[in-house]
């Protein structure tokens, strides 16, 4: 088998050096955002206190209904105010979005040219989401103070500011904005912390005037120490779950949420090549299970690398899109960047699904330090070609291995996904007709049908994965164990020395 | 049982019990896989600097207990990008004790000083303040261990009045003053860093005022400043830094108030 490893080793760089990635992988697909439904995107850029949130909106019904309300730390001026180019976010989310490749293996009984398969294209599921809101006229005495109204893009924005929330909603409710029943509830406390409100609705004219057919994001920048996301007022009149994407950059490292956990997806994980037909909805199910076993109360981390465009490292690996260009920093809000090249922007994505029950509070974030490079990457293998069989030594011991490997993908899939297909089971045993002889350990397991695991549920203390700690797919898991036994040991030890030592 | 009286002798046995646990729990259950990595170093980065504190005669031998417990809050607390910054954080928590002295009295928290120091100053150090989530069962692992060592030291008093006085001041303001549901204030009451920090962290005899009155005045005066800092300058490891800027005054009130320096052997 070391000699396999030594052959594929050496194919793969050969790949390598066809293709410039650094990587020694294909990126076959991805699963991108447009996944999940209910979804909005947002990109929310840190220097120090200075914050540019830009909100992508996935509104599918008519323009004339749209609105929207976002309370925000400060009055903000016209110049503080931006529509940008939707184009920013697909190129983001396709940068970022969590990335399938691929690995080939040879058939050394008989050498010949590896021909490779295309990439594939993984399903799109189209998402819905709504907000409504008429007509805007001017009226007072509802101790709401409109402190500034721009007309920016195809927006017309006010800020508001309000004593109370009765008044408040009443204005909104009376200017024809439909704010959910329980809303009043989420305003008061707005208010109470002198946080200003953005009112957002669509100008026909303008919009006419541009020619546009979609809304494009809305972008806000000021400068405070608040560096949050509000998230209570759209659960508002919401029972269900929302899933946001998050693209944050920063100068120094990570983004990460300050008052609820940041939990990286399972990553590096070996999947079994059927997938590959599927990746959109097999990530879909890896994340709804993350979300379960994590107690449906986190932030996933997806994505996090250094971006500077003159940082000379690789970007990604492999690509699963262009990496951003200075354009797309300028459109996004970097400002450090442009003045000082010699700065860095560091990317996190970040995956949260929220809802009322989980989610009491808006999202807090603080910007760390943490350059360490994280993406949510999963790993096909084709099998060698058969040719005429596997009839070589080097065969017949490479099928018990691909027999094995694919126990163990199998598994994996079953522990990721949390739902298995008993039916895919042939999948283990699809090479093994070239086989001589059975080996004596797969009797057993022939024999006895293989009965799908008892997978951990909600809320399990066992992370990511049941069969990761027999496939080794990820490092930092199944060295674990023998970090904490080292731990234990060096403690015990202490105790018992440092008492005796004392007597 | 021998090794039970034995533990007993000294409350930081169970606190270098107590904080093992946490890191492995946290090691197993909230994948803080870089932390493996940095552990041993931090470990051996404080027993070996408080060797030398003890050969050179600055400190007695069972001070390595100190050290170790030292080096777990690093561990718990401290993320860093360089390994190297690990040694150097050990090195600044336990050197500071014995350089920065007044009276027999040295004016932080090691581990406080050290997460501090390198937190302001270095481009690599963060603290992660919801590294613990909202898990139930490791707030009440944290809520029992503390317990236990807080009455075998009788410094219950600095907890109850830390937490109690923060949780007043935060059901105040977000349930009567802002108007936010309940749901609010629990979330912020239950995360696992606020009870570790309160329980493990600011009771450290070494480091709170010995008087019991002042003690107590002062552990209320330090959750109004990290109430302060959290809420109103918008500092999410709001903790850390009152922290750091209370216990200075300590060895001032130990000394006005004329009272004997806390030991730990019994």
């Amino acid at each position: 088998m070391k000699n396999f490893q030594m052959v594929l080793g050496m194919v793969l760089s050969i790949s390598c050096f066809h293709h410039s990635w650094a990587f020694c992988g294909f990126y076959v697909a991805k699963a991108d955002a447009t996944l999940f439904n209910n979804k909005s995107e947002v990109i929310l850029v840190r220097n120090g206190t200075y914050t540019v949130i830009t909100m992508g909106s996935d509104f599918q019904g008519n323009v004339k209904d749209f609105a929207m309300v976002v309370p925000v730390p400060v009055v903000l001026k016209q110049s503080d105010i931006a529509v940008v180019d939707r184009g920013i976010f697909d190129r983001l989310d396709a940068y970022s979005a969590p990335r399938l490749t691929e690995y080939y293996e040879e058939n050394l009984c008989q050498q010949r040219w590896i021909e490779k398969e295309d990439m594939l294209a993984y399903p799109n599921v189209s998402e819905a989401s709504s907000r409504m809101a008429n007509e805007l006229t001017e009226e007072d005495n509802y101790h709401v103070t409109i402190e500034a109204q721009y007309t920016v893009g195809e927006y017309d924005i006010l800020l508001l500011s309000a004593t109370e929330s009765e008044g408040l909603k009443h204005w909104l409710t009376d200017n024809g904005y439909k704010i959910p029943a329980k809303a009043e509830r989420v305003l008061q406390p707005y208010i109470k912390s002198n946080m200003k409100f953005f009112v957002v609705k669509v100008n026909l004219n303008e919009m006419k005037k541009g020619g546009f057919t979609t809304l494009r994001p809305i972008q806000i920048r000021f400068d405070h120490p608040k560096f949050m996301l509000p998230l209570r007022l759209g659960m508002a009149n919401s029972n269900g779950t929302q899933d946001m994407i998050v693209y944050a950059f920063s100068p120094n490292g990570r983004v990460e949420c300050t008052n609820y956990r940041t939990v990286k997806i399972p990553t590096d994980r070996k999947i079994p090549l059927f997938i590959q037909h599927d990746f959109g909805s097999f990530y879909k199910s890896v994340f709804d299970r993350a979300y379960e076993r994590e107690g449906k109360n986190c932030v996933f981390l997806e994505y996090a690398w250094n971006v500077t465009p003159s940082w000379g490292g690789m970007k990604c690996d492999p690509c699963v899109g262009d990496p951003p260009v200075n354009q797309d920093f300028v459109q996004a809000g970097v400002n450090w960047y442009q003045r000082n090249t010699a700065s860095s922007i560091f990317f996190t994505r970040l995956h949260v699904r929220y809802d009322q029950a989980h989610f009491p509070m808006d999202l807090q974030f603080q910007s760390t330090p943490n350059t360490e490079h994280f993406q949510a990457r999963y790993i096909i293998t084709h099998p060698a070609p058969v040719y005429d069989g596997f009839d070589c030594e080097w065969g017949q011991s490479y099928l018990v291995e691909l027999h094995d490997r694919r126990r163990l993908e199998w598994e994996e899939w079953l522990a990721l996904t949390g739902s298995g297909n008993a039916a895919r089971y042939s999948y283990i045993s699809e090479f093994d007709q070239y086989l001589h002889q059975i080996p004596p350990h797969w009797r057993n397991e022939i024999e006895e049908q293989y009965e799908l695991p008892t997978l951990p549920k909600k809320g399990s203390i066992w992370p990511d994965s049941i069969s990761v700690e027999w496939s080794g797919s990820s490092e930092g898991d199944q060295s674990r164990w023998g970090w904490l036994l080292g731990l234990l040991t060096f403690v015990s030890a202490f105790i018992f020395f440092s008492n005796r030592k004392l007597k | 049982m021998p090794i039970l009286s034995k533990i007993q002798s000294d409350a930081r046995y169970i606190q270098i019990i107590g904080q093992t646990t946490f890191l492995c729990w946290g090691i197993l259950f909230l994948g803080w896989q870089e932390v493996a990595g940095t552990m041993f170093i931090a470990l051996a980065s404080c027993l070996v600097m408080q060797g030398i504190a003890i050969f050179l005669g600055w400190a007695p031998l069972h001070s390595l207990r100190s050290a170790l417990i030292t080096g777990l809050g690093l561990s718990l607390l401290l993320r860093v990008n360089d390994p190297l910054l690990m040694m150097a954080a050990a090195t600044l928590a336990i050197s500071q004790k014995f350089l920065l002295r007044w009276k027999g009295y040295h004016f932080w928290n090691p581990a406080n000083f050290a997460i501090a120091v390198l937190v302001y100053c270095s481009q690599d150090a963060w603290v992660s303040p919801a590294q613990w989530g909202q898990e139930i069962s490791i707030m009440v692992l944290i809520f029992f261990l503390g317990v236990i060592i807080l009455k075998q030291i009788h410094r219950w008093d600095t907890a109850l009045f830390y937490m109690t006085t923060l949780a007043l001041l935060v059901v105040i303001r977000f349930q009567w003053y802002l108007g936010w549901d309940f749901s609010v204030s629990f979330h912020q009451l239950t995360t696992g860093s606020f009870w570790l920090y309160s329980l493990f962290m600011i009771t450290d005899p070494m480091s709170t005022p010995q008087h019991k009155v002042a003690r107590r005045i002062w552990a209320m005066a330090l959750a109004g400043l990290t109430f302060y800092l959290q809420f109103f300058m918008f500092i999410p490891t709001a903790a850390v830094w009152a922290l750091f800027v209370m216990t200075p005054w300590v060895p001032l009130i130990n000394v006005l108030n004329k009272e004997k320096m806390f030991s730990w052997i019994k």
